[in-house]
């Protein structure tokens, strides 16, 4: 009888394990996002960092920060958005590629499932936008370098998820 | 005995004395055929026993008793009891009025054990005459809604003694000022707040002098001042019905001003705002703090915005707090859209509106004065999703946004122009599934879909509708060709000729544009200025793509067959 609980114990584990193992919860990728930009430009006596938006639902969660340093202004817009599947995050970056007025900007492959950039000198605007799994974000920063160094460690963060 | 008509008044004095078995009466009899009054005085060392005025029938003997009243400790007129050692004293008697030769009096004393009894007759040169008078309280301070009880006296005196008062039973009471006060009775009961003096009016005795004695009569008149106060109101709430339903900004928000929940308190203020439709009028409701506590009292209340009264309430107030409803104003406050922060000023009238006196103040308030009722769900994005909250800060920005205009194109083109001022635009920008008010939010920037879907927003908060129209470059209304501009990172499916503005570079290469048509006509809150110029486009994939105008976008984003990359840096 033991021998049989044991063997059902084991059974079990191993059909909820690919599935247990790579979900991660919102607000675990949430926070640790979060930390990045904090991390990444940490408050100062030469440094400002205020947090102008933040919402948090369900689903999916917006912050905007204003970084003020030697004078000059950079913002930083972290978009996150946690489908209940792949598909719905697909469906995600569908729709948001609709959105953007300049388009969805080029493609790239070094980033997630799925990925595209867009960058301005003129006016100091790049944004990247990429889905892994069932997470999308949408960052956005002064330079591509500031957009591209956050969206490689969100992205080394989120785990992989089976279909 | 005196035969009556020969005596010198109706009025005279015995020794009394009740010690042993001694008994002392006084007879008074009314020789008249009429009724008659008369007063008495026991008098003894220490004290004196008033009868007040006593009524005798036509032809009635009344009989005073010394030693009954004494050993029955029978109180007088006023509550002062014969102290049962008090063996001997005096007795004054008078008729009132100024008629002579009314009544006439004798005494009789009898002692069983000392074998005597003696009946004598005394009679006074003249009647008693009166000395002094006056109310029972030398002054009185009643609250609203409160009321004083009143006694007349009168103090009498004959050639030897001033005797002690005895009330009036039913004289003539008059109050100087009906509008403070009224009496009845003796009964004083307030009209509103104020002073008056409560008057008790009789006819008394009079005599020019003892020697000559001729009664005559004078009308007394002693009064008390009284003061009615009125008590400390003050507005410590205020709020509005029949408004508008908002929802405090960010989302979820919670919803403010719902039923009798006042926008403002006089203490912990919760500064709340409320929306109304221009040209309505508006429905308070108020809360006062009462002291003292007050009976039920109906009033008058108003309402004043400046030096105008704007709405008037009859109520009934009591207890220590009151809340009014329904206070309507009689004309609408505002005829345009607009932000207003009118302080009201409260009144009270105890006394019909004759006179008001102030309760206070409420505000300032926050009022927004929309359009219309405002339309429902107000805001989308540009995702689709919609948001059925009315948010205050939609109708600060699109009230101050439209800054008193009354016609529909002015206020839309007010609107328009402040969204473009408010929000940097960005064309690269995109708030996608995100509520178009979070523009607002720093960096405050946006593309012409947060625009044009911010814009729309704050129309319908104030009752205005609006269509957001894209356009774009496809080969139909469900297609859009994009292309490759040089080698940015830039997928357009047109460009147009347009100058440098904010985000937006010169002649700018767009995916698609978004615009709103609201009261048949366009408009473009990214530029602030009219569409229609916008609309020519420079150029399309291939150059031969045809422009497409909907107010749905397009469901299938297609590279150019043959891919079409433009020269453009």
């Amino acid at each position: 009888m033991k021998e049989i609980l044991v063997t059902f114990v084991v059974i079990a584990f191993s059909a909820c394990f690919p599935t247990c193992a790579v979900a991660q919860a919102f607000s675990e990728i949430r926070k640790k996002a979060v930390g990045m930009v904090e991390a990444k430009y940490p408050e100062s006596g030469v440094r400002i960092r205020e947090l102008t938006l933040k919402r948090e639902e369900d689903k999916q969660a917006f912050y905007n920060w204003r970084i003020i340093q030697n004078g000059k202004q950079d913002w930083i817009v972290l978009k996150i958005f946690y489908g209940g599947s792949i598909e719905e995050a697909v469906k995600f970056m569908e729709v948001s590629n609709s959105n953007i007025q300049v388009g969805p900007g080029l493609k790239r492959r070094d980033l997630g499932d799925e990925a595209y950039f867009f960058e301005d000198a003129r006016t100091e605007f790049a944004r990247i936008r990429f889905r892994k799994a069932n997470v999308y974000l949408d960052i956005q920063a002064s330079s591509l370098a500031e957009a591209e160094e956050l969206a490689r460690n969100i992205d080394k963060f989120i785990k992989k998820r089976r279909r | 005995m005196f035969d009556p008509e020969n005596m010198p008044a109706s009025a005279g004095g015995f020794p009394w004395k009740a010690d042993g078995d001694f008994r002392t009466l006084v007879y008074i009899k009314n020789e008249t055929d009429t009724e008659r009054e008369y007063t008495a005085y026991l008098t003894y060392e220490g004290g004196q026993y008033v009868s007040g005025i006593r009524k005798i029938k036509p032809h009635e003997t009344v009989a005073i008793d010394f030693r009954t009243i004494r050993d029955e400790q029978i109180p007088d007129v006023n509550g002062v009891l014969i102290p049962l050692n008090v063996e001997h004293g005096q007795i004054a008697w008078s008729a009132r009025g100024i008629e002579t030769r009314v009544m006439s009096g004798r005494s009789e004393q009898i002692s069983l054990s000392g074998g005597v009894a003696s009946t004598y007759a005394c009679y006074s040169c003249c009647i008693m005459r009166h000395y002094s008078s006056g109310v029972s309280q030398t002054a009185e301070t009643i609250n609203i809604g409160g009321s004083a009880t009143f006694t007349a006296w009168q103090r009498d005196e004959n050639c030897e003694t001033v005797f002690s008062p005895y009330p009036i039973e039913s004289p003539s009471w008059t109050s100087s000022n009906s509008t403070a006060a009224s009496v009845d009775g003796g009964v004083a009961t307030e009209n509103s707040p104020g002073s008056a003096n409560i008057q008790a009016g009789w006819w008394t005795n009079e005599t020019i002098g003892y020697e000559v004695c001729e009664p005559s009569s004078q009308y007394v008149t002693p009064y008390v001042p009284l003061t009615v106060l009125a008590p400390t109101i003050q507005v410590t709430e205020a709020g509005f019905v029949d408004d508008h339903p908002l929802h405090k900004w960010p989302p979820p928000g919670t919803a403010i001003d719902t039923g009798y929940t006042p926008t403002w308190k006089i203490s912990n203020n919760p500064d709340n705002p409320v929306a109304y439709t221009k040209g309505t009028n508006i429905n308070m409701f108020a809360k006062f703090s009462i002291t003292p506590s007050l009976v039920p009292r109906n009033v008058k209340i108003r309402v004043k915005n400046g030096s105008t009264v704007i709405a008037n309430k009859d109520a009934e107030i009591a207890g220590t707090t009151t809340t009014i409803i329904d206070i309507n104003t009689t004309s609408p406050l505002e005829s345009t859209v607009k932000k207003t922060t009118p302080t009201f000023d409260w009144e009270i009238s105890y006394n019909d509106g004759t006179t008001w006196s102030s309760i206070g103040s409420s505000g300032p308030h926050t009022m927004y004065w929309t359009y219309s009722t405002p339309l429902g769900p107000p805001f989308a994005n540009d995702f689709g999703g919609s948001y059925g909250e009315i948010y205050d800060l939609a109708l600060e920005k699109a009230t101050v946004y439209g800054n008193g205009a009354s016609d529909l194109d002015t206020i839309i083109g007010s609107i328009n122009t402040g969204v473009e001022a408010a929000v940097s635009y960005q064309p690269a920008l995109g708030l996608g599934n995100q509520h178009p008010m979070d523009a607002y939010s720093s960096p405050n920037q946006g593309n012409c879909s947060d625009h044009t879907h911010l814009l729309r927003g704050l129309l319908r908060s104030v009752g205005i509708d609006g269509t957001i129209t894209y356009i774009w470059a496809g080969t139909n209304s469900s297609t859009l060709t994009y292309y490759q501009r040089g080698s940015t990172t830039n997928t357009p499916s047109f460009q147009i000729t347009k100058g440098q503005h904010e985000g937006a570079e010169a002649n700018p290469h767009f995916f698609y544009h978004s615009v709103i048509k609201a009261n048949n006509n366009w408009y473009d809150p990214s530029y602030g200025e009219a569409p229609l110029s916008i609309f020519t486009l420079a150029e399309t994939a291939n150059n031969n793509t045809p422009r497409q105008v909907h107010e749905t976008k397009w469901s299938t984003p297609a590279p150019s067959d043959p891919f079409f990359s433009c020269p453009h840096p």
